[in-house]
Order: structure tokens, then C-alpha cells, then sequence
């Protein structure tokens, strides 16, 4: 052993460590750790078999619309969505691995960005195939002429988007909150309490209700379940708007704290 | 090249790592010892700028950590082997950091192949013995090529083999003109692979020296004598002011006179010496010493001086 680091392949300096290479780096992490890639598959999974369900029992009412059938399990789905976006960063907290990462990517807020667009492009890719795919086995097992057809364009965009903010909200949250079972925790806490809560709060309970990205993605499918009384007489796209504001408040402390406080 | 100056760390009221100001010179091998508790792994992070300093900068090849545009390709370090997520295999774990720092994918094959980790490459890493962690923390830290090298406790978990394996590793790193900078509470393997030395203890500098320097400041010479009269050689030596303690090892360890004297007085006396050795206190010795209570240690430290 004359020379143990012998380097074979030749290094080229002067380059730079940016976002592109953090990117890189999270999604190589990402397909390598089984409890996230699950949670994603099962993201996708859930609301194609919430579609056969409702149109196999045949578990609607009368002014449901097919649309909003073939999601009935699209709010799960934005659960576990959420669920990814906190494991996201939680999980390197947990194994330590959090350190290796700031080892190789010093400017933080770069790591948070790539977290971040890299679970934005994953969910919302993967919601709007699994949600485009419920709505079409939806409307191929209900009868025809049954129920209203509901307008899926460009409400699926909308879905698909709903989905990214709950993924991000679950980041902001994870970044916080550090630790999986916390972060995990408040951020389901934070999609439903607003509308299980909502109604202690009277005449205010759209207002609170309607701050969920939950709230934003019902109007979206165009259930009957999204009344202006429990969710917000916002329209769905406005409503997607708040919710997408509200996240983007999180994201900012998130990323404070994630430079300010030692790995 | 690793610089840092009036380096200060509190948490809370409790202060970690106080004014330190030392300086890691690359061509060598450097050693950084200290009690469990004196600072050095917060000090090392410091390094890396996971922790910030409250007081004081620490750089690295001149820059702090943060602004090295590529970090990997500068310092490689091993913190701890808890730095992989279980669920990855040592493959895809070094496949990220190269794409984070734009190494090239050869490199993790190359630094498998260094550490011996190629044919368990592709297995997960919560399967892996402490010293297969190690290794792979020794691949991650040289997959950028870096000309520093930061290792905390190295050989933890290592077998012989393995422990063998490092030091070679190491000073030969050290001779290619890297800065070599390790922290071990292993006082024994420093001696062996460390040429230079800094010390501290609660935070504080105590010395900055070459290894041996450091046993010839710190340890006070004696003589081991072993002999078949015991009783009447000691009480001709006591007579002559020498100090006299029992050996762990048998026989005296004998302060206040040299071998050449002791060696005379028994032949004056027609007295058999079995044993008649010249001895400096190991490395071992100063530092338990020392760090027993590091205050003492300081004015013991100012008074050699």
C-alpha cells in the first residue's frame, strides 16, 4: 500500500456544489429509502382504489359528481403526501445522516430548496396520473347518466397542486419539528383539526376550516362534502391560493431555523 | 491547513470549546487529544460548520467551511459511523455525495476498492459491523480526493488489521503534503501515528507540540531497577535521596538517580542488578496525568516553560 489514494480519476476543481447537484444528491437519498418510496407508491395508490370502491359499492349520493367520487380517498392520499414531505427531512434527522448532508452541502437553505423541488415535482407528477387514472376508472364503472359528470379540467392541475402544498407544509413542519413521530404527528394534525375543529369556532368555521389544503383540495374535486358552510365559500382555485400562502408562511421559519440551528 | 482562532463555543451557561486558537499544518500527521467532555467533537464541528462558533472563526484552506464552493473536494471528514441512514447500501450512500459535490461516479468504486468495501458494497448499511461503518466513513471522506482530512476517532471498531490499515493510510496521506488532523482518546495509537500533538481540556488549549516534545516536557524520567537484594539496594539508594515506588510491571521505579549511578552503587556494594532500565513516562502516562485535572496540568504546562 504506496499510494492508498491513488486517484485514477482525475478530479476537475473550480466547480460548484449547487442546487442542481443537491438535487441530485436528494433524489439519490430519496429512491434509497424504502419507508419513503412506500409511502409515495402508497400516495399514488390510494385514491385509483377509492374509485373502485365507491363505484363497486356504489357509496354515493345522489348530487355527488363523478368526479368527486372517483377522489373520495384522494384526501388520504394527501395525508401520506404530507407524510413523505415531513419523512423527508425527519428521517435524516433520526439516522444522523442530517450531518453527512450539510457536510456536503454547507449552504442550507440549498438543501431545504432541493427537499422542496424535489417533492414538488414528485407529487405532483405522481397525483396527477394516480388522480386522472381515479377519475377515469370512476367514470368507466359508474353508470352513465347517473350522476353529474363534474368538470375534471383543469381541476386535476389543481389536485395534482394540493398535493405538492401538503407535501411542502409537511416539510416546513418536518424542518421544525425534526423528529418523525412529532413532525409526522402535527403535520396530520394540521390538515384535519382545522375542519374537525371548525365547528366549535360557529360562524368562523369556514374561515378555519378553509386554511387546510385539505379544504382547498375537496373544492377542487367538487364533492358534496365541500360546502360553503364547513369549508369556505372561496372558490377552489382562490382556496388553493390561501393554502399555498399559508404553506409558503411556514416555509419561511422552516428555513430560519434550519440555519440557525446547530446539526 | 486548518485555522482557528479564539474558537468559542457556549451551550447555554455551559462553555465547550474556550478561545482555542490553534493552527493544523498540512505534511503531517496532527493528533487531537482531550478527556471525554474536553471539547473535541464540538470543536470538530465547529470545523465543518454544523455547529456555529459563538466567538472566534475557524477556516479551512483558507475559507470558512460554508463558503468552500464544493466542500467534498476540500475537507473529507468522519464524523461518526452513524452518518449513513440505515435503509442505504455504502454504494448508493457515496453515489449521493459524489453527485452533491460533482465527483465522478468512478471515484465510489475507487474508494470502495481503497477500503476494502466492494464486495459488500451493495448491502445495507444497518447490517454492518461498527468497523465496516468506519470504513465506510474513511470512503466517504476521501471520495472528494480532499487535501484536508478530518477523522474523529478513526479507529473505533477496528480490528488490528483494520487499525493497521489506517495508520499506514494516514501517514501516507500526510506524506503526499495533506493536512491530517485526527482526534483520539486512544493515547497509545496516537504515539504511534500522530507526529504532532494538540491538547486540550475543558475547552482549553493545554499544549500544542510535536509528540515528542510532548512525553519529554510532560513525563519525568525514572529508572526501572529489578534486582534479587531489593531490600538493601533500596535503602542505599533511599540514602541518596532517591524516590522509590513499585513497579506495576515488578521490581522499582526509581525518581532522583540515574542509571549510571544506581549501577555504580551496586557494584560498590557487590549488590546483582537483574534489570537496569532507563524510562521516560509513555504517552499514556502524561495524558492520564494530565487530564486528570487539566487546571494543574496548565500551571504544571506554564512552569516548564
Amino acid at each position: 500500500m504506496t499510494t492508498p489514494i491513488a486517484t485514477p480519476t482525475p478530479i476537475p476543481m473550480q466547480t460548484r456544489a449547487g442546487l442542481p447537484q443537491a438535487l441530485a444528491h436528494e433524489w439519490i437519498k430519496f429512491r434509497s429509502v424504502r419507508s419513503l418510496v412506500w409511502t409515495t407508491v402508497a400516495t399514488a395508490v390510494v385514491p385509483v382504489l377509492g374509485a373502485v370502491f365507491v363505484a363497486v359499492t356504489g357509496s354515493l349520493r345522489p348530487d355527488d359528481t363523478v368526479l368527486g367520487a372517483g377522489l373520495t380517498l384522494s384526501v388520504i392520499a394527501q395525508l401520506l403526501a404530507a407524510v413523505v414531505g415531513a419523512l423527508l427531512i425527519t428521517g435524516e434527522y433520526g439516522s444522523g445522516s442530517i450531518r453527512t448532508t450539510f457536510a456536503a452541502t454547507p449552504r442550507r437553505a440549498t438543501v431545504l430548496a432541493a427537499k422542496a423541488t424535489l417533492l414538488t415535482g414528485l407529487t405532483y407528477v405522481l397525483a396527477l396520473a394516480s388522480c386522472t387514472l381515479a377519475y377515469l376508472v370512476g367514470d368507466a364503472m359508474l353508470e352513465d347518466g347517473t350522476y353529474a359528470q363534474g368538470e375534471p379540467l383543469p381541476a386535476l392541475f389543481g389536485v395534482a397542486a394540493s398535493f405538492a402544498v401538503a407535501a411542502l407544509l409537511g416539510l416546513a413542519v418536518g424542518t421544525l419539528v425534526r423528529h418523525s413521530a412529532g413532525a409526522v404527528t402535527a403535520v396530520i394534525g394540521l390538515l384535519l383539526l382545522p375542519s374537525l375543529l371548525g365547528p366549535l369556532f360557529g360562524d368562523a368555521q369556514r374561515w378555519v376550516a378553509g386554511l387546510s389544503p385539505t379544504a382547498a383540495l375537496q373544492k377542487l374535486t367538487q364533492t358534496s362534502d365541500a360546502t360553503p358552510e364547513t369549508v369556505g365559500s372561496l372558490g377552489p382555485w382562490p382556496s388553493l391560493l390561501l393554502v399555498a400562502g399559508c404553506t409558503t408562511a411556514l416555509l419561511v421559519p422552516a428555513a430560519m431555523a434550519l440555519r440557525r440551528r446547530d446539526a | 491547513m486548518i485555522e482557528a482562532r479564539d474558537l468559542t463555543k457556549r451551550y447555554g451557561g455551559r462553555t465547550a470549546v474556550d478561545r482555542l486558537t490553534f493552527t493544523v499544518r498540512p505534511g503531517r500527521v496532527t493528533g487531537f487529544l482531550g478527556p471525554n467532555g474536553a471539547g473535541k467533537s464540538t470543536t470538530l464541528r465547529l470545523v465543518l460548520g454544523l455547529d456555529a462558533p459563538t466567538a472566534g472563526t475557524v477556516t479551512v484552506a483558507g475559507r470558512r467551511y460554508a463558503e468552500l464552493p464544493a466542500p467534498l473536494r476540500t475537507v473529507g471528514a468522519l464524523l461518526d459511523a452513524k452518518g449513513v441512514h440505515g435503509g442505504r447500501t455504502a454504494h448508493q450512500h457515496l453515489t449521493g455525495l459524489a453527485a452533491s459535490n460533482r465527483i465522478p461516479r468512478r471515484r465510489v468504486a475507487e474508494v470502495l476498492d481503497l477500503t476494502g468495501l466492494t464486495e459488500v458494497a451493495g448491502r445495507r448499511v444497518k447490517g454492518f459491523s461498527l468497523g465496516m461503518g468506519q470504513r465506510l466513513g474513511i470512503a466517504a471522506a476521501l471520495l472528494g480526493d480532499p487535501e484536508v482530512l478530518i477523522l474523529d476517532e478513526p479507529v473505533n471498531g477496528l480490528d488490528t488489521e483494520g487499525v493497521r490499515w489506517i495508520r499506514t493510510l494516514l501517514k501516507s496521506l500526510a506524506a503526499q503534503g495533506r493536512t491530517v488532523f485526527l482526534s483520539s482518546h486512544l493515547m497509545s495509537e496516537m504515539e504511534l501515528t500522530a507526529d504532532h500533538l494538540i491538547v486540550i481540556g475543558r475547552g482549553r488549549l493545554l499544549a500544542d507540540t510535536s509528540v515528542r516534545d510532548f512525553i519529554e516536557a510532560n513525563s519525568r524520567a525514572h529508572v526501572l531497577v529489578r534486582s534479587p537484594e531489593p531490600g538493601r539496594l533500596r535503602d542505599l539508594m533511599e540514602a541518596r535521596g532517591a524516590t522509590i515506588r513499585p513497579d506495576a510491571r515488578g521490581g522499582w521505579r526509581v525518581d532522583g538517580l540515574d542509571a549510571a549511578a544506581i549501577g555504580d552503587l551496586a557494584r560498590d556494594h557487590g549488590l546483582a542488578v537483574h534489570e537496569l532500565a532507563p524510562a521516560h513516562s509513555s504517552l499514556e502516562e502524561v495524558y492520564t496525568t494530565l487530564s486528570r485535572d487539566s487546571t494543574e496540568y496548565r500551571t504544571q504546562q506554564e512552569a516548564v516553560r
